[in-house]
C-alpha cells in the first residue's frame, strides 16, 4: 500500500486519468476506495487540485457533444414504433404507449383482425393514412414549452438546427412543427443565448428565413445571429455577439432599432420613455452558458440579482452598503456554494444560509 | 444504471412495447456517437440504428434474456453499418472490410457541453486531438473504454474480436497516447494548473 500511495505522489493529471484503480473509484466507488483515497487526500492536501480536475476529465469524456437534435431522435424513435407496432398483428397483448399516434394503431388493429391477407393490407394502408392525417392535425397549431429550473442551464436545438442555451429558472415555448414556407418564432421568458440558422442565401429574405424572439415588451428580428437576452424583473437586456438583429417594440410608438455586434439595449419597463443604446463586451453577457459569472466592475448589487433570479434564493444583507461593493473577476457557478464562498472571501462577509435564504454578514 | 438495462431489456424480450422504447431512448445517443466514428452520413448511420432496433424487435424471440445490452447493441450497429458502408463503396468484398471501412473519424468538440472549467475542458479537448492521430483499431479500443466506460469483455464483444486482442490494441494506444500526451502537453501543463493555483491563492 505504501509504494501505493508513493507511486501517486508523481502523478500528473494524465496520469490519474490512465490509471485503472483511480477510474473504478470514480466511476464506481467503494467503501475500500473511499478509504483509500480520503485518506491519501488527507495526507496529500497539496494534490486536491490535480485529483479534482482528473475526476472532471474522467466524468467528462463520457460526455460526448451530440450531433442530433432531441427531436430528431423522437421522430426517429417514433417511426420504428409505429412500424413495430403494425407489424406484430400476433401481437396483441402489447402495452398501449402514450402517444396519440400508437393509441390510434391499437384501436385500427383491433377493429380489422381478420386472417384474411387484403383485410389486413388494407388495415396497414387505412391506418397509415390515418396516422398521417393525426400528425397532420395534430402539427399545425401545438406548440412545446421548454422551462429550465432554478440553477440548471439547458442547451435545445431547434427544429431548423437553431440553438438555445436557457439560462435557470427560464421557459421558451414555439410551434412544434415548423414549415418552410413560415416564419419562425419563439415566446421567451427569462434569460436565452440564441444562435441562430442563417437561412437567407439570396440577400431577398422570404418569410420562412425571419426569426423571432417575442419578450414582454419588444420583439427581436434576426437574420442569423447570435445574442443575450436577459428578460428579468422589469428589465431586458438585449445583448448582440455577432449578426444582425431589429428589435422592434410593443410600443408602437417607438421606432425599431437595428443593433450591432456589441451593442446593447435595455429596456426598463419602469422607465418606458427611455431606452438604453450603449456597447459592451458581450462575453460579460454570455459567460453564465459556460458556467462563469463574469465580473466587469460590477456591483455586488447586480450579483444578487442574477443569484436571485438564477437559484431561486432571496438575498437579505445585514448592511445595504454592501450593495454598492464592486467586483471584478470570474465567479465559477458550477456550484452555488463554492461561488458563495468565493463572493463571502472577496467581500470579507459570513454567508449563512438556509433553503430559501442566503444572508451576508458583516464580520 | 446497468441493472435498469437489463431490467428493460427483459421486458422487451418479453414483447413489452414501451420497454423497446425506453431500450431506444436510453441507447440512441451511444448508438449514434459510436456510429457517426465510422461515417460523417449522419442519415447512414440513422438508417442503420432503424434497421437494427427493427431487427431487434422482430427476432426478439430468438435473442438470449443474458446479454450484455449494451456491447450487444454496439456490435449489431457497427456489423449493419459496416456492411452498409462496404455496399455502397465499389469494392464489397467482405473479408478486406476492416480495411475498407475504419473508425476513423474521430471527432469531439467540448464546446457545446458544460464541462466543469477550463482546465478540465482544455484537457478533454487535448485527449480527443491526440486520439484522432491513432490507428483505427486502437482509437476505437481506447474510445469505448473512456468515453463509453466499456470493459475489456464488452469491447471485445462489441468489435468482434478477442479479449486478448483488446488488451494488445489497449496497451499500444495507450502507450502511444501516454508519450504524445507527455511529449506535446507538458509545455502546457503550467496553463491548466496556473489558473487553479491562482483561484486557490485568492480564496
Amino acid at each position: 500500500v505504501n509504494s501505493e500511495e508513493k507511486k501517486y505522489r508523481q502523478y500528473l493529471v494524465e496520469d490519474f486519468i490512465w490509471d485503472e484503480d483511480f477510474r473504478g473509484w470514480v466511476h464506481q466507488p467503494t467503501d475500500v476506495s473511499n478509504l483509500f483515497w480520503s485518506n491519501w487526500l488527507a495526507t496529500n492536501p497539496d494534490k486536491e487540485n490535480i485529483v479534482e480536475t482528473a475526476k472532471h476529465a474522467i466524468k467528462a469524456l463520457l460526455v460526448e457533444n451530440v450531433r442530433i437534435g432531441e427531436s430528431e431522435i423522437a421522430e426517429e424513435i417514433d417511426q420504428i414504433l409505429l412500424r413495430t407496432a403494425s407489424a406484430g398483428f400476433e401481437n396483441v397483448e402489447h402495452n398501449v404507449a402514450s402517444t396519440n399516434e400508437q393509441r390510434h394503431v391499437s384501436k385500427l388493429k383491433n377493429r380489422y383482425f381478420s386472417p384474411n391477407v387484403f383485410l389486413r393490407v388494407a388495415a396497414v394502408f387505412l391506418l397509415f393514412m390515418g396516422i398521417g392525417l393525426t400528425i397532420y392535425y395534430r402539427g399545425n397549431n401545438e406548440t412545446s414549452k421548454i422551462a429550465t429550473e432554478y440553477g440548471s442551464i439547458k442547451k435545445i436545438t431547434l427544429p431548423d438546427s437553431s440553438t438555445i442555451v436557457l439560462n435557470g429558472n427560464s421557459n421558451i415555448s414555439f410551434r412544434k412543427h415548423w414549415k418552410h414556407t413560415e416564419l419562425r418564432e419563439i415566446w421567451l421568458e427569462g434569460e436565452g443565448f440564441f444562435n441562430v440558422q442563417h437561412l437567407d442565401k439570396d440577400n431577398k429574405i422570404t418569410e420562412h428565413e425571419r426569426f423571432l424572439v417575442h419578450v414582454k415588451d419588444v420583439t427581436v428580428e434576426v437574420l442569423g445571429t447570435s445574442f443575450d437576452i436577459r428578460s428579468r424583473r422589469n428589465k431586458t437586456e438585449i445583448v448582440l455577439k455577432s449578426g444582425k438583429i431589429k428589435l422592434a417594440f410593443k410600443d408602437k410608438g417607438k421606432r425599431d432599432i437595428i443593433m450591432k455586434p456589441f451593442d446593447i439595449v435595455s429596456i426598463d419597463a419602469d422607465n418606458p420613455g427611455h431606452i438604453g443604446v450603449s456597447t459592451t463586451q458581450p462575453e460579460q453577457y454570455t459567460s453564465w452558458i459556460h458556467k462563469k459569472l463574469l465580473l466587469n466592475n460590477s456591483s455586488f448589487e447586480e450579483v444578487i440579482q442574477y443569484i436571485e433570479d438564477n437559484y431561486g434564493r432571496k438575498i437579505v444583507l445585514d448592511n445595504s452598503a454592501l450593495k454598492s461593493r464592486r467586483i471584478e473577476g470570474t465567479i465559477m457557478l458550477d456550484n452555488l456554494d463554492d461561488a458563495l464562498f468565493v463572493l463571502s472571501k472577496v467581500l470579507n462577509v459570513k454567508v449563512i444560509k438556509n433553503d430559501s435564504t442566503i444572508y451576508f454578514m458583516s464580520k | 444504471l446497468l441493472e435498469d438495462d437489463q431490467n428493460i431489456w427483459q421486458l422487451f424480450i418479453s414483447g413489452n412495447h414501451s420497454s423497446f422504447k425506453r431500450l431506444m431512448e436510453t441507447n440512441y445517443i451511444p448508438l449514434f456517437n459510436y456510429g457517426t466514428k465510422f461515417t460523417h452520413d449522419a442519415e447512414l448511420v440513422k438508417d442503420s440504428i432503424q434497421d437494427l432496433f427493427l431487427n431487434l424487435w422482430s427476432k426478439r424471440a430468438n435473442i438470449s434474456i443474458k446479454v450484455n445490452v449494451k456491447a450487444y447493441l454496439f456490435s449489431s450497429l457497427r456489423r449493419g453499418l459496416l456492411r452498409k458502408i462496404s455496399s455502397s463503396s465499389k469494392i464489397s468484398v467482405y473479408d478486406t472490410l476492416e480495411n475498407e471501412v475504419s473508425f476513423s473519424s474521430f471527432q469531439i468538440s467540448i464546446e457545446q457541453q458544460f464541462v466543469a472549467n477550463e482546465s478540465t475542458a482544455k484537457l478533454v479537448r487535448k485527449i480527443a486531438t491526440l486520439m484522432e492521430t491513432l490507428p483505427p483499431r486502437q482509437m476505437e479500443v481506447i474510445y469505448l473504454k473512456y468515453y463509453h466506460n466499456f470493459d475489456r469483455n464488452e469491447i471485445a464483444e462489441a468489435m468482434n474480436i478477442t479479449p486478448q486482442t483488446v488488451s494488445n490494441l489497449l496497451q499500444l494506444g495507450l502507450k502511444k497516447l501516454k508519450a504524445d500526451f507527455k511529449q506535446r502537453f507538458n509545455p502546457d501543463l503550467l496553463f491548466i494548473l496556473l489558473p487553479i493555483v491562482i483561484s486557490k491563492k485568492f480564496i
